[in-house]
């Protein structure tokens, strides 16, 4: 059951499920105070009982991880998850510009349901709008004449970037998070959540996290701070 | 920076909006039906009031009818209102046959005459017309009678007086008196 007023300091948990073990990062973000990883966890999953969820396959036991955090010392309870890129399917599309974000909505389930081999009913997807490319670097970039950089950009269209993946596999994972007494807030791809690891992290948070692999902790970092900051 | 997010929020979003919504209809709907109660509870606590005070005045009446049936002044006081209250119908249909004549006389404009005094009594009116000689009084009294209203025949010279006009010259005006029959019934 969550929480009717919120704390003074919100606290949140990156989660990143490795064969191996689970790598843990809780955030916590005081009222008057900066954004920073708290506590750096890594529970290793070579004896801990697996999960009967079919599609959360070599995942552990959400009892097993209530009681290990606690004993970790994590009490947040807002998570983040992260999602392989082999679950994802990603799509580049091109919109009429200036179109309200009911109207978008519409077009973008439009090209899902005609592109994905799944039914939209059975998919959770969200949207990013990408921003128009400055001019000059633009042409730097990609070696273009200027009328023609010029022409691209007077074009009244817009590019936006579509994730999606399977409802179920979604609602496995927030079933197993309520499970392990977390409740899940983001579930996003693990390139997004290192670029905000490498944005908003500080020099305090990255040098408490010593002895974690970088990779693993720029994922689990990047997704406790989603959590707080998205 | 992107902010994807796989959770469905925006399902659970539009779903919230509409659960506040909801919740947003069904208080209003609540809070107007708890008005209208209270108010029709608030009017009919005024009713029973209001009937309340209206019956004790009643029998506050009834118990002071006996002592007041005795009283002189009560007896002459409630003679009176018994006769008004008789003579009231009677006195509405003078008072409209009244408002009716004076209507049909004003519908034959009385050219060349001065209308000085109209009296209606007892279902008869009686007029006061100045002229400088019969033979006007004479022609208003055929046209009226060309309406249908009935003047008696011959009018009656009361005064005559002298007048001078703007021109200086000066007019014999007389002034004669005109009556209509007395109607049936009806003590002229």
């Amino acid at each position: 059951m969550r929480r009717l007023f919120p704390r003074s300091i919100r606290r949140s948990l990156g989660v990143v499920v490795q064969p191996d073990g689970l790598a843990l990062a809780q955030a916590s973000a005081p009222v008057k105070g900066y954004l920073h990883i708290q506590r750096w966890h890594w529970l290793a999953l070579q004896d801990a009982p697996k999960t009967h969820q079919s599609l959360l396959t070599g995942w552990p036991d959400p009892a097993w991880l209530r009681n290990a955090r606690h004993k970790a010392g994590c009490q947040a309870q807002d998570a983040a998850l992260s999602i392989e890129d082999s679950r994802l399917r990603r799509f580049s599309l091109t919109l009429q510009s200036g179109l309200h974000v009911r109207d978008q909505v519409k077009a973008i389930e439009a090209e899902l349901t005609r592109q994905l081999p799944w039914p939209l009913a059975d998919t959770v997807w969200d949207f990013h709008t990408l921003p128009a490319p400055d001019g000059a670097t633009f042409a730097n970039q990609t070696q273009r004449p200027a009328w023609l950089v010029a022409a691209m950009q007077a074009q009244s269209v817009q590019h936006v970037e579509v994730l999606a993946t399977q409802r179920a596999w979604v609602a496995a994972c927030e079933h197993w998070c309520r499970a392990a007494g977390l409740w899940l807030m983001r579930l996003e791809p693990a390139w997004q959540a290192e670029a905000r690891w490498q944005l908003q992290s500080s020099e305090v948070s990255r040098q408490a996290a010593q002895g974690m692999a970088p990779q693993l902790q720029a994922r689990a970092g990047g997704l406790a701070l989603g959590v707080l900051a998205p | 920076m992107r902010a994807l997010n796989l959770v469905p929020w925006r399902e659970r979003q539009r779903q919230t909006v509409l659960q506040r919504w909801q919740i947003g209809g069904l208080l209003a709907a609540a809070v107007t039906f708890a008005m209208v109660f209270a108010i029709d509870h608030w009017l009919a606590n005024a009713n029973a009031a209001h009937e309340a005070n209206m019956s004790a005045w009643q029998l506050q009446q009834q118990a002071l009818q006996p002592k007041l049936q005795d009283a002189a002044l009560w007896q002459t006081r409630h003679r009176q209102a018994q006769q008004v209250q008789q003579a009231w119908p009677q006195w509405q249909q003078q008072r409209w046959q009244a408002w009716r004549s004076f209507i049909d006389f004003l519908s034959v404009p009385p050219r060349g005459l001065q209308l000085s005094q109209v009296e209606w009594r007892d279902g008869q009116w009686r007029l006061q017309v100045r002229a400088f000689n019969a033979a006007q009084v004479q022609h208003w009294q055929d046209q009226l009678q060309a309406h249908g209203i009935a003047v008696k025949a011959q009018p009656t010279p009361l005064s005559s007086q002298l007048w001078r006009c703007p021109q200086g010259r000066l007019w014999d005006l007389h002034t004669f008196e005109l009556s209509s029959p007395a109607p049936q019934g009806v003590r002229s």
